[in-house]
């Protein structure tokens, strides 16, 4: 009977070639004689092999409690501090470098803003003493009236388109109440007006772009701050000035 | 990593090398246990078998030569440990493991095709594995110790070498008389009841 045992190991140690493997398991189906051995077989090994791990478990786990199994720590990955010291300072230094400039080198927007701020907080008033409306749109925008101030000077231009004047605080009046639409239209408005010596329409039109900071607007304002700066027009040397910033 | 390379070397090699890398294998990644638990939310005593029984897989791949090195001994153990759980999980909610509880074994089960597969399945049942384990007992303690050691993965070379037995051959005639004593026995209970 011993070849038969030898037979069915043969078979689960692969040790019978396509055809004999074949004939083997066909035995199996048909022979209930043959599959009860082969059943055997595979009863004992398991039994085997659950003996065999009980007794290997037993010395892996010698001298370990029951509760003190697994307590063997997960490994901790631990990181190579000093090789990463230069990066980290490199690093470092870049950035107190970029926080320099960037601390240093204030935004286009940010000038845009004190520009206003300086210039465009006060206006002259004519020295005529004549008591106009623009005169008085002036005063009311010095007393910080600006709807007042809005309704005088968008009077007078519609009264006397010619006064650029009064187009150009209008525009200004809307650039202070933040109201950047109406602003960049009543600048692209003197932008356009002809027989000016002096246009300030496209620079104020880059400075409202500036405040207005939306996407876009950066691009726009510096096309328009280098036509400022190629035709000459008025605050060609504040936008020369600026464009380096960009 | 080093460590790794001395286990895997220690499996490869005699008795007394294989027995200790066996323990260190076991206590290197023990840990796994208790990812078992948390991971697949095993009871412990489930996921501790499933590592036991992992490590043993591992152990006989490495010697037969079936570990090619193409994942590192930790991922290979994770691995076969997490499919380990897998089963065990699946088991559990089909509540499979208590109907087959020791009437199976899928290694050998699974490598016939599916007809021989049911004709032999069914028939194991009735090789109950106390009354296996209790005739074990019976046919002498050489004879135990030699189908224990093939079970292990040694050859009947090694075998030879290790309980003094003249050649390979002997230890194959030997171990092959055992398990048809240990048969015999079976078939006897199994005709008297």
């Amino acid at each position: 009977m011993s070849e038969l045992i030898e037979y069915i190991e043969d078979y689960f140690e692969n040790r019978l070639d396509g055809e004999e493997k074949h004939l083997f398991e066909a035995r199996c189906v048909k022979d209930e004689s043959f599959a009860r051995d082969v059943a055997f077989y595979i009863a004992q090994r398991k039994v085997l092999k659950e003996e065999l791990l009980r007794q290997k478990v037993a010395f892996w786990t010698e001298g370990e409690s029951k509760e003190g199994r697994g307590d063997h720590p997960a490994p901790i990955r631990k990181l190579k501090i000093r090789r990463w010291i230069p990066y980290a300072v490199a690093a470092s230094v870049l950035l107190a470098v970029l926080l320099y400039f960037t601390q240093n080198s204030p935004s286009p927007r940010r000038l845009a803003g004190e520009y206003i701020a300086t210039k465009y907080s006060h206006l002259s008033q004519t020295m005529d003493g004549s008591v106009d409306s623009l005169q008085q749109g002036i005063a009311a925008y010095n007393n910080k009236d600006y709807p007042k101030a809005l309704l005088l000077f968008a009077s007078l231009y519609k009264a006397h388109p010619g006064n650029r004047d009064a187009l150009k605080y209008a525009g200004i009046v809307y650039l202070r109440t933040k109201n950047y639409v109406k602003a960049l239209e009543t600048f692209e408005e003197l932008a356009h007006a002809q027989g000016m010596l002096s246009n300030p329409g496209l620079f104020l039109q880059a400075v409202t772009l500036l405040q207005r900071n939306a996407p876009g607007d950066k691009k726009l304002a510096k096309e328009s701050l280098e036509t400022v700066v190629q035709q000459q027009l008025e605050g060609s040397e504040v936008a020369a000035a600026w464009l380096h910033n960009f | 990593m080093e460590k790794n390379l001395a286990i895997i070397e220690g499996l490869k090699m005699g008795y007394k090398e294989r027995v200790s890398s066996e323990k260190l294998l076991y206590q290197q990644y023990n840990y796994f246990i208790n990812e078992g638990c948390r991971k697949y939310r095993l009871s412990y005593e489930d996921s501790f078998s499933a590592y036991s029984d992992a490590i043993l897989s591992v152990i006989h791949n490495i010697v037969s030569g079936r570990f090619e090195n193409k994942a590192t001994l930790k991922t290979y153990l994770f691995r076969v440990f997490s499919n380990k759980c897998i089963d065990l999980v699946r088991n559990n909610s089909i509540n499979k493991q208590r109907v087959h509880q020791g009437t199976t074994n899928p290694d050998l089960l699974s490598a016939l095709p599916d007809k021989a597969k049911t004709a032999v399945e069914v028939l194991i049942d009735r090789y109950k594995e106390s009354a296996i384990l209790e005739y074990l007992g019976t046919i002498g303690e050489k004879c135990k110790e030699i189908l224990l050691y093939f079970e292990d993965g040694y050859t009947d070379k090694e075998i030879a070498e290790r309980l003094a037995y003249n050649s390979a051959a002997v230890v194959k005639t030997t171990r092959n008389r055992c398990l048809d004593k240990l048969r015999e026995k079976m078939n006897h209970l199994l005709k008297i009841s």
